[in-house]
């Protein structure tokens, strides 16, 4: 039977137990890299440089999580300073030009669109949409790793999305 | 009822192989049963120290702050090792605490007999 993020937590924190802390690694790799990519609009090299910081901070200050809230969410919050120190010390990246919006029929949208649309949304509107898809955190979690009202991570979250929608989703040609 | 597609576009399965991050982490990590550093600048003003003690003509004066030293000495490696949040190991940790000592026995030795 797995053990809980706590048991491991705990086993790392007696007897730098590193299998142990590998386990927590493999377990919550994809969420936070997943997370770090979306923060740097499809980034994945800077992002995985990022998520091994985020890792080996968590490493250091593990004794500081309170097993009260979910490691996931105390993972999330490492990855949000790490990412927002990079990009105060990082000059803003152009967005790629965007590319002609595909026909109606063709469904591939893929994560390169994706990445490429974040890439022209405001970075509180990119990050808005990175803390509340596919993070499992709800919108007052996500608010308070962002340190804004709710409120305003809902009005980023719908602003994003529209965009998103322009820049992806074709319109629908007029009938005549 | 039909969901958005941009919805749909960013519920794409966010589950990443690991393709060797872990292995990446794992190397990245400090080396087993390596102190902090602070620790070892610690253990380093502790070694200094005492060969001061050793080599200075006037050992009595040398004394009183070899002993008023390892009591900071002490107090810093403490606050080390509770910086260390646990991951210390413990025979390091034993290592650090047994050399604070004999630093404070050699300065109290020192001190009550300074000629």
């Amino acid at each position: 039977m797995p053990r809980s993020d706590t048991e491991l937590v705990a086993s790392v924190l007696a007897g730098d137990d590193r299998r142990a802390f590998a386990e927590l690694v493999g377990r919550h790799q994809s969420s936070v890299r997943g997370l770090l990519r979306r923060l740097t609009a499809g980034d994945a090299a800077l992002a995985d440089d990022l998520a091994q910081q985020v890792f080996v901070t968590a490493w250091r200050k593990l004794g500081s999580w309170r097993g009260g809230a979910r490691l996931s969410t105390w993972l999330y919050r490492i990855a949000w300073n790490a990412w927002a120190s990079q990009a105060r010390r990082a000059p803003p990246v152009e967005p790629p030009p965007p590319e002609p919006a595909r026909p109606a029929d063709d469904a591939a949208l893929d994560r390169r669109d994706l990445a490429r649309a974040l890439a022209q949304l405001r970075p509180e509107e990119r990050t808005a949409l990175a803390v509340t898809y596919g993070q499992e955190l709800t919108h007052e979690e996500a608010a308070d790793l962002l340190g804004c009202p709710v409120g305003t991570l809902k009005s980023n979250v719908l602003r994003g999305k529209e965009k998103l929608r322009r820049l992806l989703v074709p319109e629908p040609e007029a009938t005549a | 009822m039909t969901r958005d597609p941009v919805d749909d576009l960013l519920d794409l399965s966010t589950s990443l192989p690991d393709d060797g991050f872990t292995a990446r982490v794992m190397s990245a990590l400090p080396p087993e049963g390596s102190a902090p550093r602070r620790l070892e600048r610690a253990l380093r003003v502790l070694a200094l120290g005492a060969a001061a003690a050793v080599l200075a003509p006037e050992a009595g004066t040398l004394a009183r702050a070899v002993a008023a030293g390892s009591g900071r000495l002490g107090e810093g490696l403490a606050r080390a090792l509770a910086a260390a949040n646990g991951t210390l190991p413990s025979e390091a940790g034993l290592v650090a605490v047994g050399l604070a000592l004999v630093a404070t026995a050699l300065g109290s030795w020192l001190v009550a007999d300074p000629g």
